[in-house]
């Protein structure tokens, strides 16, 4: 993010770029200074626990709300600031709303016309496109009532993509289906919007879903944007230990770190990058393992949680430190038995290990 | 996943045109329509109010020292007795009909609303005329008893009581049977399993619940009663609604009308802020209820019958024989028919009642659509509190809001008859009574345009926005449409209550314009009892049209 030219093409292609966005509401402070840039084409989830302003941030996005603070500018065009609010009608904004929010007195084809200029006849060609693209042709006289839940969120889908907006925004547009469904339905939404070929933010407080579905995902707490990155850096890299903690499941353990190599409970484990002095450790429950034979660290087996393909375990260090390791289903270990344990691969460390966080 | 596999090109290639549109940032905005339609609804009242702060002493202690003691006490006096009557009469049948089996039970559900269709002064006017002294039930008792046989007099709070419990009853009933069944069904069986009997839960559990909802029921009833003015009359028992119209319409002296409206006034207010407290808890209470309707006990033998009797005998006294009475004049009236009599008239009044309510009910349900369509914009406590302004007209008696109309469109007319001298356009036309009616039955289009806006959920309305729908267009296309059944209620609604509003139609009509209302009226109280059947009928017909909807959707009243 520091390097200039990376900046500048950045900016470039950026097709939203949101600055500084602060909102309150009375004397709540929902928002702290959102900053969030979406190329074009690309794919966002907007990932946070329940209350952090997710769905605060895109209603600004899409202008229902007016920032404190802040500017909003789409396709180079400024849509919100200090002197300016677009209206929403004139931003070509898409949206998809959690409850879908079909218009119930419209049928499936008037429901996807809605936004398109012209007349009955003008609107046709396209309402058919939208209805192939959704898998719904054959549809289009249905009410909204009439669907499942999955053809109307896939109706809700077409309404949105029919005038072409510059930015689709989603919120939380799976919470609605059954678990059995959602899969199904993301997938088939990740192969549309693809190729759609456009822009998308899109809110969740599911990581599963974001990590399957985003291009880039930015974790929210608090009003505020801790880390945006790709899943993978996400995972392994996170920027902060409550990042680390939202995104996976992560042990934290004290250590002391020189160069590439840091001292802990476990013994000399290797780092990510270099770091020095005192530090936490994370470590991700699939990167320890538990060893029949007890030579070297030593674990007591605390609890176990057995779920078929892999089991969770809970482990006690010699020094107190409580781990939790995720292992394949068919390794054996009793409660109350020792065993060893190690390190498979190098350690991602934060820097100035005061507290403890689990 | 075969469904992306199709030729997307249009897709792929946005050609969006440019973002437009210079949205300038307002730092302020006033909701303008808002403050515009409360100002308009509270003009009068406070104006009225204004009265009320500068009183002239010396007319105050003439009313004092006449009329006002004993108008004042009958006022009290009825509003204890139709308070009492609705509350034990509307009870009693919700719990018979929701908790008990007994023949005819589903029937009496439902037709023990039918009353609602029948405005009390023309209930007063036929019970008077069934048990005058020379009406057919006193005739009678006569002829069993002999002439000197005692009987009490119909002349009398205890007759304007009667009546005014009968016609008003179906609103603490309606209540009643929904806090009831809202309640009822866990609750209760609760209470049984606890080994409490239906009697004793009754008293226990089921009455302490709907508190608030049968005093809400009572609120309404009463401000009914303080509205009427004309069944008083008919039985001797001046209130002081009674007295307002007394002096206005028969000494023709207005100053001391508006001095005695604006004390009505105040006792309305009362009414209205108890009511208000109490449905805000009513509703708050029925959100726990499971919906969950308790299930009904099998009466057996007596008490079968003797519930039967109950309800048979409240559904006739208050519906079956006035219509009954009402039927049999108006045959009389047209087997007996003299030429150039009511034929002459009647088409004309019944013209000028559908035209004044029809327009009435138009403008009165537009200004609500606008009034609750921006309370949904603006989703601000201000504008929260600017419609409970906009909506407080319908506990305020039509004798008082007469007086409040006159008190703020006099001085425009003065003004304007100065500038431009052009008489007393505004007073001495239909814009002073349409500007009463709107005051008085705003809060019923405003309950029902509401309610089914509020079926509209905002994210359709942003939905349409993000669609490119503009505001107006939003309006036009997604929430018109939706909430066509509920407008089309609210103006049924409106248009019933205008054809049986009577006060403010009778103190603030245009000279010459007559209506179906004013003119049973004016039969009636000289006892043309079979002349005034022919409006009167009219206006019980048209006002069976809600009290049938009502009837049908039932459970949601
Ligand atoms: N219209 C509103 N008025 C007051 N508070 C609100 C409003 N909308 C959201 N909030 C508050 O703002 C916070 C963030 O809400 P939201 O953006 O909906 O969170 P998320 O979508 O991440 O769950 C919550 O604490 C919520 O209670
Ligand atoms: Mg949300």
């Amino acid at each position: 993010m520091t390097d200039i030219s990376a900046m500048l093409t950045q900016t470039a292609t950026h097709t939203l770029e949101c600055s500084r966005l602060t909102k309150h509401y009375g004397a709540q402070q929902v928002l702290r200074g959102v900053d969030l840039h979406v190329r074009s084409g690309q794919i966002v989830a907007l990932l946070g626990p329940s209350g952090c302003g997710k769905t605060t941030t895109l209603r600004l996005i899409a202008g229902f709300e007016e920032p404190d603070r802040g500017r909003i500018a789409i396709d180079g065009r400024v849509v919100t600031d200090a002197k300016t609010a677009i209206a929403v009608e004139q931003r070509q904004i898409g949206m998809v709303f959690q409850e879908y929010a079909l218009f119930p007195h419209l049928s499936v084809a008037d429901n996807i016309g809605f936004g398109l200029p012209g007349n009955a006849r003008d609107k046709a060609g396209r309402i058919g496109e939208l209805l192939a693209l959704v898998g719904l042709a054959g549809l289009e006289k249905r009410m909204p009532h009439e669907l499942s839940g999955g053809q109307q969120q896939r109706v809700a889908l077409a309404r949105a993509l029919a005038p072409q907006p510059r930015v689709l925004l989603l919120d939380e547009p799976f919470s609605n289906l059954d678990t059995a469904l959602r899969a199904q339905v993301r997938s088939e939404v990740k192969a549309i919007l693809r190729q759609a070929g456009i822009t998308c933010v899109l809110v969740t407080h599911d990581q599963e879903e974001a990590l399957s579905l985003a291009d880039e995902i930015a974790v929210m707490f608090d009003g505020q944007i801790a880390q945006m990155a790709d899943a993978q850096t996400l995972y392994h890299k996170p920027a902060t230990r409550q990042v680390a903690a939202f995104v996976g499941e992560a042990n934290f353990l004290p250590a002391m770190a020189h160069g590439d190599q840091a001292a802990c409970a476990l013994g000399t484990v290797g780092l990510h990058e270099a770091a020095t002095g005192s530090v936490d450790l994370m470590i991700r429950p699939e990167q320890l393992q538990l060893l029949p034979e007890v030579n070297g660290v030593r674990a007591v087996v605390r609890w176990q949680e057995f779920y078929g393909h892999d089991q969770r375990i809970g482990i006690a260090l010699e020094s107190g430190e409580a781990l939790t390791v995720r292992m394949d289903g068919d390794a054996h270990f009793v409660v109350g038995e020792t065993s060893g344990v190690k390190l498979r691969s190098a350690a991602h460390a934060f820097a100035g290990a005061t507290v403890q966080t689990t | 996943m075969s469904i992306v596999t199709r030729s997307l090109t249009t897709i792929t290639k946005p050609v969006a045109p440019a973002i437009t549109g210079r949205g300038i940032r307002v730092s302020w905005r006033i909701p303008l329509l808002p403050v515009l339609i409360a100002g308009l609804i509270s003009l009068p009242i406070l104006l009225l109010a204004a009265e009320l702060l500068t009183p002239k002493l010396d007319l105050w202690a003439q009313l004092w020292s006449t009329v006002l003691p004993r108008m004042l006490g009958n006022t009290l006096l009825l509003m204890a007795g139709v308070g009492a009557g609705t509350l034990i009469i509307g009870t009693g049948l919700a719990w018979l009909v929701t908790m008990y089996q007994f023949p005819g039970c589903a029937f009496f559900d439902r037709a023990l609303l039918l009353p609602l269709a029948m405005p009390a002064f023309i209930m007063g006017f036929i019970f008077m005329s069934l048990f005058d002294y020379a009406g057919p039930v006193q005739t009678a008792w006569r002829a069993l008893f002999g002439r000197s046989a005692p009987f009490p007099d119909i002349h009398s709070g205890g007759g304007a009581i009667i009546v005014m419990t009968l016609v008003l009853y179906p609103y603490v009933y309606m209540l009643a049977r929904s806090a009831f069944r809202e309640q009822a069904g866990v609750t209760l069986e609760a209470a049984r399993a606890l080994g409490c009997g239906r009697k004793r839960a009754f008293w226990r559990i089921a009455i302490p619940m709907a508190r608030p909802s049968l005093a809400a029921g009572a609120a309404l009833a009463l401000m009914e009663a303080m509205t009427d003015f004309a069944t008083v009359r008919f039985f001797s028992f001046p209130t002081i609604s009674e007295g307002v119209v007394r002096l206005w319409e028969g000494r023709m002296d207005r100053v001391a009308a508006t001095e005695l409206a604006s004390l009505l006034m105040i006792v309305a207010l009362a009414l209205l802020v108890v009511e208000r407290q109490l449905r805000g808890r009513a509703r708050y209470h029925q959100q726990g209820g499971s919906g969950r309707r308790p299930v009904r006990a099998a009466l057996k033998g007596q008490s079968k019958w003797g519930a039967f009797a109950v309800c048979a005998l409240v559904l006739f006294a208050a519906f079956v024989l006035p219509i009954g009475q009402l039927v049999l004049w108006a045959v009389h009236e047209i087997n007996g028919h003299v030429p150039g009599t009511w034929e002459t008239v009647y088409g004309q009044y019944v013209g000028n009642s559908f035209a004044l309510a029809g327009i009435a009910a138009v403008l009165t349900v537009g200004l609500a659509l606008l009034l609750a369509h921006s309370a949904r914009i603006w989703k601000s406590r201000f504008v929260h509190g600017l419609t409970r302004i906009g909506t407080m007209g319908y506990a305020l008696p039509g004798s008082v809001i007469a007086a409040g109309v006159l008190l703020t469109i006099a001085p425009v007319d003065h003004t304007l008859h100065e500038w431009l001298g052009t008489g007393l356009l505004l007073t001495g036309s239909v814009v002073g009574l349409m500007y009463a009616y709107v005051v008085r039955f705003l809060a019923v289009a405003h309950k029902s345009v509401e309610s089914s806006l509020d079926k509209v959920k905002p994210s359709m309305d942003e939905a349409a926005r993000t669609l490119g729908a503009r505001p107006w267009d939003v309006l036009r296309r997604i929430q018109a449409p939706l909430v066509a059944n509920g407008v089309l209620a609210a103006l049924i609604l409106v248009f019933v209550d205008v054809m049986k509003e009577l006060p403010a139609t009778l103190l603030l009509r245009p000279f010459g314009l007559d209506t179906l209302g004013v003119w049973a009226y004016m039969l009636a109280a000289e006892s043309f009892w079979q002349a005034a059947s022919i409006p009167a009928l009219t206006i019980v017909a048209v006002g069976l049209i809600p009290v049938i909807l009502l009837m049908r959707t039932g459970d949601r009243a």
